[in-house]
């Protein structure tokens, strides 16, 4: 029996506006177990990044959380935290890599400051000695340069920097790892190391993985399931290669279809607009999740 | 030292005394561009004083040989070069025979203090205010007084320095009228001599506080909130730090930079803002002597003084621009 360190029911943020309020999340609910990676596939402005805000309690104003609960580790409810709570479950627990490598880091902070400044809000006074090697070892750990502990973001190139981030993201041994879109901005080759380096933290302290992106390819790198998400609606949650294989949901369908083969020659489809109309109406109809075969869900409108 | 190299600090100097060798040829082509010269100046004043002199022209002859505007102009120039560098500003006409060096020895002193001090308040408390004006977590009550602060930033130094003077001065009688201390203490490092010091001075620093805290403030509320929404912020909060150590350690920190740039760019309203204020206080400083200067036609004391107040200028601008690197690391690099 595997333990759930996520669990995330019915969770739905609305940005209000002026003008009206925007539901960004519609009641999603999804969970991760202990050691697994699940992979957050969505188009831009689907709701992925509002999705892991709102877990880790970070939405900018003015987004608000209207409900749901978000458990971690079976026991604590993230959404009834207080703020003193909050900040203690915060890193220790959870984790974040943002999207973008470029803005991460403080610009006028040293970098083994950056990584240190987190452990100490969150363990006792430590040893200076002590505290250095470890993130000297934390460095090497994500293959970076000894130099990098005295040097300024400016100094790094962006693949370093996201290095840098994962590094102080893995710092405290968290049980779960959100990599909002760790890879964007990036190019491949550096996108690969990137990717290489999460997997080697992941499996090394034995964390969740969220990784969030509309990288197909990255993510058939990185996850064991995946949940497709469209206009706040996870539409397709399954293992990676079921989904990927046999997509039961159109938009996943069209999703995989766009997505280039090595193995055989295929014509790269498009959505056109009508069918993604389509697909967004029918996505306001009352619609049922259902299971399609062992752990792969859809949602089917009925 | 973080970011400061020896290029960065040679080229800063190198910058620095090029503005000071152009501004003192400027203030040499301006001083014998503008009609009339001094000496002609002079025999216009003897003649209204005594009516018509005998052998004007050998009197004149005499002042310009001994004003040296007989010699050619390349020579005048690289005298006054000479002579400025050397802090030689000649004497002065209203107050002849005294040197303009002992005079600006004698007002330098108060106006350094005035300006510098009130800068720093200006400075400290400025960005202070703005950023918790800025900060998200300050209560909405605190944030509505900015406008109160606002108030006083669109009138000129010398009607606030008025407005002080004919309150707290006049009608209250807490504060002085004019000068920089009191007749009563004896200068130097005694209690009576520095109280009273900071007692005469208040009014002057506090009409200049009142005018130029106002943009600081801004400035800074500006910063905070536009820092506040960036990634590294947000991150921050993620790892789970206080929130006041992610004000000062990552918002403020990265706000002071344009904070201390728009300082830099002020420096010369700062200054001109204190003449004003220095000579509705009579506060015997720089500021007063070139108010006076320009009322009594004292060329050399003019000459003496903007070429002073330039000086002070580019100084504050070079310390600043020193300053930069020690605060953000990409300075030093950015300019390669």
């Amino acid at each position: 029996m595997t333990s759930k360190v996520l669990d995330v029911k019915k969770l739905s943020v609305a940005y209000d506006t002026s003008l009206k309020t925007i539901q960004a999340v519609k009641g999603i609910s999804f969970t991760i177990n202990q050691g697994e990676t699940l992979g957050l596939i969505g188009e831009s402005g689907s709701g992925k990044t509002t999705t892991a805000m709102a877990i880790l309690r970070l939405l900018q104003k003015p987004g608000r959380i209207t409900s749901g609960e978000v458990i971690l580790n079976n026991s604590t409810d993230l959404l009834t935290l207080s703020e003193r709570e909050l900040r203690k479950v915060r890193w220790t627990e959870l984790a974040l890599v943002t999207q973008g490598s470029m803005n991460s880091l403080n610009p006028t902070m040293r970098i083994n400051k950056q990584i240190a400044d987190g452990i100490l809000a969150h363990r006792e006074k430590q040893n200076r000695d002590e505290l250095e090697e470890y993130i000297g070892n934390l460095l090497k750990m994500v293959g970076l340069p000894e130099r990098v502990f005295s040097q300024y973001p400016h100094e790094l190139s962006g693949g370093m920097k996201q290095r840098v981030c994962i590094a102080m993201a893995a710092s405290l041994n968290p049980s779960l790892l959100i990599a909002d879109e760790p890879t964007s901005a990036l190019d491949v080759i550096t996108q690969r190391i990137v990717a290489q380096t999460l997997m080697d933290i992941k499996e090394r302290l034995n964390m969740s993985l969220l990784v969030i992106g509309h990288d197909i390819g990255l993510m058939a790198q990185l996850a064991d399931r995946v949940a497709v998400m469209i206009d706040g609606v996870i539409v397709e949650t399954g293992a990676l290669q079921e989904v990927l294989t046999s997509p039961q949901h159109l938009y996943t369908q069209i999703l995989v279809d766009a997505m280039p083969s090595i193995k055989r020659k295929k014509s790269l489809t498009s959505i056109d607009e009508q069918t993604r109309q389509k697909i967004s109406k029918s996505l306001l109809k009352p619609f049922e999740v259902k299971e399609v075969t062992q752990g792969h869900w859809v949602a089917i409108t009925q | 030292m973080n970011g400061l190299t020896w290029k960065y600090v040679l080229r800063r100097v190198g910058i620095y005394l090029l503005t000071i060798f152009i501004s003192i040829t400027l203030i040499f082509i301006i001083s014998r561009a503008v009609p009339g010269d001094p000496v002609e100046t002079m025999w216009r004043q003897l003649e209204m004083q005594k009516g018509q002199i005998e052998e004007i022209d050998v009197i004149i002859d005499h002042y310009k040989t001994l004003f040296g505007l007989n010699e050619p102009i390349t020579v005048q120039y690289g005298k006054f070069l000479w002579n400025t560098i050397h802090f030689e500003f000649g004497v002065s006409y209203a107050h002849y025979p005294t040197p303009v060096s002992t005079m600006i020895k004698n007002a330098l002193p108060w106006t350094l203090g005035l300006g510098l001090v009130t800068m720093f308040i200006i400075f400290l408390f400025g960005n202070g205010i703005g950023a918790i004006f800025g900060w998200e977590r300050t209560p909405k009550f605190i944030k509505t007084i900015i406008p109160s602060g606002l108030l006083f930033t669109s009138i000129p130094s010398v009607l606030a320095a008025l407005f002080l003077l004919s309150i707290f001065a006049k009608n209250l009688g807490w504060f002085p009228l004019a000068g920089a201390y009191s007749n009563e203490v004896t200068p130097g490092w005694n209690w009576p001599y520095i109280a009273s010091v900071i007692k005469y001075g208040f009014l002057p620093a506090l009409s200049i506080l009142m005018v130029n805290i106002g943009w600081t403030v801004l400035g800074m509320r500006a910063m905070v909130v536009t820092i506040g929404g960036a990634d590294y912020v947000r991150l921050a909060e993620a790892k789970g730090l206080k929130p006041f150590y992610i004000l000062t350690q990552y918002t403020v920190r990265n706000a002071l930079l344009p904070q201390l740039t728009s300082l830099a760019l002020s420096m010369g309203g700062l200054i001109s803002g204190q003449v004003l204020v220095e000579s509705v206080f009579s506060y015997p400083g720089m500021g007063m002597l070139i108010f006076r200067a320009i009322r009594e036609q004292d060329f050399p004391v003019i000459q003496a003084t903007s070429f002073m107040f330039i000086l002070i200028t580019a100084t504050s601008v070079l310390l600043i621009d020193l300053l930069y690197p020690l605060i953000d690391p990409r300075i030093t690099h950015g300019g390669e």
